[in-house]
């Protein structure tokens, strides 16, 4: 049973995540005044989710900030509190210590300090206390006092809960019901049963329908037994209304007449017996042993996603189930938790599909069969068909950045109070969506950067008043889509970089030579070095020099780039530019001295040939850049970079221009990295453009200076994919930008 | 081209690092094959296939020992000229060589040693195992073990490995 439990907590604990973003994204809609009555009745329905699991479980401290919290926002809920800045912050605040409650509970975090938790309670009683008296906390249609506990509606999906019963019509017949465990064993479900008697009624009278779930025979968790039928229903509904009669109900049930307890009452005072009814069932659910709070047991039965219909579900198909589906059809899109791994193991085969008919396409091509139009057409569906779930696969995947995005404003939060800044976070672009490994890979570099940012970007409250500007900083964060990757900015409207401070701290830091002359965006460079930290003290914020080179590595390994621009006394900016996936790259296949290789379609900005004698200029130190349309642009003879072993002499076939021609000419691909530098890649030819898949070469050797990875072509052969940046930055560190000038005069 | 790949069935109980450690009474299985003149062997369990040679994608700024990377149902596996590796000449127009891909248990690695041919299986004892001093330049090899007149050498596989995820990867494996 203690599994069963732990399973349980889990999923509870994975609601949470869900239940807190969702919390936030609430509150961030309600401090842009984009509020609505929904958006408060989401933000209620996720604190009072969190509280009714939480109390299932005993988790007290939980349950007890969650109940403050709770109320507070009731009132805003009933209208008497009006959402103010400071009441959001007030919220967002008691947001974190129910987060960091959460994580308690779990043991994923420190314990919270009781103090923050009194602080914080205090607010929002403040906050209760501005709403008048005479507030209590309540539920959605429930109050927490255990005497005034009301019957559970079950929303059978095709009626609004909200709606009052309100014209009770004269006469009732209520419908006792009670599965014995034979009719689960066969197959059957109690939902169907309910189901049938919905079906009685006309569409316009569903409201008139009124289900009680009887609990009171469900023996505590502990003691449940898997395979015993503990619950028994509560249907009341019009008569004659619809046509319906004893006979119809009898019909419902006429299947099921052996295994299910079946009574039929007809009432003339309908709302008597019922509330009777009610009183019956409440004292049920109220004697529930394994529920800490009568409020737990309301929000176990009216959330029906709360733990203990899982737990039902888990070990048997209890009746829970229509509680439970009726409430996420209509709260939500329809949705499925799947084992992230069996997503990856679709998108693993999936690149194996991608591989295979790319290999077939190839053995097609060698036995001439392409010229077979039939054939050719044939192929080209598959072709589509392959994208097209590759794509599908990739947008299970894919994720919207908000969920990085909204953690950061508590990052800011905590690190402005620190800092003792009033600082702003503007979030841009939530919505672009990335593939998930990146964008849990991307929280830990952000959060630094942005802690960086209110630290050392954000100035002074009152070297903010001397220059100017607003004294709340603002640190906008972005994310878009550019030409096949994503772009994340940080732009914060502090003070820029300080060139001459950052220099001096690299000399003292002997990260550069005392001396050196360096240019602006080398001094910029210089943040991402080891060991770098202008902070003159070290706070708990940053300073302790282990930032930003960790930054730059993280952004690195996920195949993206960071640069810098700082506007002096505006403020600087970040760019983050990162691949959409970690798993699929449009490719140009080219090659060189024998081998394919892959350059990223991404990098590429032209391909042209070019005269070995015109174009072609020797520069003092031996190396070589091309002259292409005015622009001197650095050489790479790949074959040399890579130290390709020469093509046997034999196999060079006729197409084949090396460094020296036949013809006299180049075949060159300009490249370019993100920075906009670019060099001029020698190759042999230019075969095909294709989709490939990235596979990692590091896993069973060691990373090679110049290759990015590897991936597989339609042959079943392995090529590799060019590290464009790399072989950049190799080609203009070579060549004197000097020299590069003097012959683009030159030239010209 | 298969679709599903077999080291998800395949049980990864191989050790690969030539420490041979207690097996049913203290005998190992061992893949005996040669190197140029010389004959070496492996625990079997760390063998995950054997194949064909095929021309393998050369790896830029690899050193001499590395053959180059071939597909093996989707992974990218190194393979290692042994050869070179252990600094011997191989057998002269050997169209035999076949390709041993092992697997390492601990580092979850997996490589080709590119071998001259595959001779054979033999249980060996493991108390006949005759310690070799790493000092003596021998650091490729964990032991020797007599079979007949035969001396055969028991490669270190973890040594391979760590050679070819880099230096790190060797440190971080001793430590």
């Amino acid at each position: 049973m203690g599994d069963v439990m732990d399973d349980i907590l889990k999923i509870f604990f994975e609601e949470c995540d869900e239940l807190l973003p969702e919390l936030e994204s609430g509150l961030g809609e309600l401090s842009e005044e984009e509020s609505s009555k929904e958006t408060i009745n989401a933000i209620f329905r996720a604190v009072h989710s969190i509280k009714g699991g939480a109390a299932s479980f005993g988790l007290d401290r939980l349950v007890r900030f969650a109940h403050v919290y709770e109320s507070a926002l009731d009132c805003l809920r009933s209208g008497t509190v009006e959402p103010d800045p400071a009441i959001i912050k007030t919220f967002y605040l008691a947001m974190d210590v129910l987060s960091d409650l959460v994580a308690e509970a779990r043991n994923t975090g420190d314990p919270v300090e009781d103090s923050r938790i009194e602080e914080n309670v205090h607010k929002l009683e403040a906050i209760i206390g501005q709403g008048g008296e005479g507030q209590p906390a309540s539920g959605v249609g429930e109050t927490p006092v255990p005497e005034d506990f009301t019957p559970v509606t079950v929303d059978l999906g095709g009626f609004d809960f909200d709606e009052p019963v309100e014209e009770a019509p004269a006469r009732t017949l209520t419908v006792r019901f009670r599965p014995h465990s034979e009719l689960y064993s066969r197959g059957d479900d109690a939902r169907n049963l309910l189901m049938g008697l919905r079906e009685l009624l006309p569409e316009d009278a569903l409201g008139s329908l009124q289900v009680t779930c009887d609990m009171q025979d469900l023996p505590p968790l502990a003691e449940l037994s898997a395979d015993e039928a503990c619950l028994g229903w509560t249907v009341q509904l019009p008569e004659g209304a619809g046509g319906t009669t004893e006979d119809d109900i009898h019909a419902v049930f006429d299947w099921v007449g052996d295994v299910c307890g079946l009574e039929i009452i007809r009432e003339e005072a309908a709302g008597a017996a019922s509330s009777d009814e009610a009183e019956a069932a409440g004292d049920g659910a109220e004697e529930l042993p394994f529920i800490a709070e009568p409020e737990a047991a309301v929000a176990l039965a009216e959330e029906g996603a709360v733990p203990a219909p899982e737990a039902e579900m888990a070990a048997s198909s209890r009746p829970a189930a229509p509680a439970r589906s009726g409430r996420k059809r209509g709260e939500q899109n329809a949705s499925i938790r799947v084992d992230i791994e069996r997503i990856g193991m679709l998108m693993d085969m999936v690149g194996e599909m991608v591989i295979g008919q790319a290999s077939l396409e190839s053995a097609l091509t060698r036995e001439n069969a392409l010229h077979d139009q039939e054939l050719l057409k044939r192929l080209a569906v598959i072709k589509t068909l392959t994208r097209d779930i590759q794509e599908a696969v990739m947008a299970i995947r894919a994720q919207p950045v908000r969920h990085v995005f909204q953690r950061m404003q508590r990052v800011v939060r905590e690190a402005s109070a620190l800092a003792g800044k009033d600082v702003a976070l503007v979030l841009e672009g939530e919505e672009t969506e990335v593939d998930r490994t990146l964008i849990e890979n991307l929280t830990d570099p952000l959060t630094h950067m942005l802690r960086n940012a209110v630290d050392h970007g954000i100035e002074n409250p009152e070297a903010r008043q001397v220059a100017g500007k607003p004294a709340q900083g603002t640190i906008r964060l972005s994310a878009r889509h550019r030409s096949g990757r994503i772009l994340i900015e940080i732009l914060d409207d502090g003070g820029g970089i300080n060139t001459q401070r950052v220099l001096q701290t690299a000399i003292k830091r002997g990260i550069v030579p005392p001396g050196a002359s360096l240019g602006e965006n080398e001094i910029n460079e210089l943040i991402f070095a080891p060991g770098f930290s202008t902070a003159e003290k070290v706070s708990d914020l940053s300073g302790r020099g282990v930032g930003m080179d960790v930054v730059k590595q993280a952004i690195q390994n996920l195949g993206g780039r960071v640069t810098i621009k700082s506007m002096p006394g505006k403020g600087t900016l970040f760019t983050l530019s990162l691949p959409l996936t970690l798993a699929v790259l449009d490719g140009m296949l080219i090659e060189c001295r024998g081998s394919i290789m892959v350059v990223p379609v991404s990098s590429v900005v032209e391909l042209v040939t070019v005269r070995t004698d015109e174009d072609v200029y020797t520069i003092p130190d031996g190396s070589h850049v091309v002259s292409v349309r005015g622009r001197c642009i650095p050489l790479i003879y790949l074959g040399d970079e890579l130290t390709l072993p020469a093509e046997p002499a034999g196999q060079a076939g006729s197409h084949h221009m090396g460094r020296a021609g036949e013809a006299g000419q180049l075949i060159v691909l300009v490249v370019e990295n993100e920075a906009g530098a670019r060099a001029a890649l020698v190759v042999d030819g230019v075969r095909d453009q294709a989709q490939v898949v990235i596979k990692s070469i590091e896993k069973n050797y060691r990373q090679i200076q110049g290759v990015s990875a590897a991936t597989i072509l339609g042959d079943g052969s392995v090529s590799l994919i060019l590290d464009v940046s790399t072989l950049i930055v190799s080609a203009t560190k070579r060549v004197d930008t000097r020299a590069l000038e003097a012959i683009a005069e030159r030239a010209a | 081209m298969e679709f599903m790949s077999s080291d998800d069935t395949k049980q990864r109980n191989g050790q690969a690092d030539g420490q041979v450690s207690a097996s049913t009474g203290g005998r190992e299985q061992m893949i005996i094959f040669t190197v140029g003149e010389q004959r070496y062997c492996i625990p079997i369990l760390s063998i995950k296939e054997i194949r064909e040679f095929e021309d393998p994608t050369y790896l830029p700024h690899c050193p001499p020992y590395v053959e180059g990377a071939i597909n093996i149902r989707g992974n990218i596996v190194t393979v290692v000229n042994l050869a070179n590796y252990l600094d011997t000449a191989p057998q002269p127009d050997n169209e035999r060589r076949v390709v041993v891909i092992i697997e390492d248990g601990g580092q979850r690695a997996t490589c080709g040693l590119l071998v001259d041919s595959v001779i054979g299986i033999t249980e060996i004892a493991l108390d006949e195992i005759q310690p070799i001093s790493v000092d003596g330049g021998a650091a490729e090899l964990s032991g020797l073990v007599s079979i007949g007149e035969c001396v055969i050498r028991i490669l270190r596989l973890d040594a391979v490995l760590g050679r070819l995820l880099g230096d790190d990867a060797i440190t971080a494996a001793a430590g």
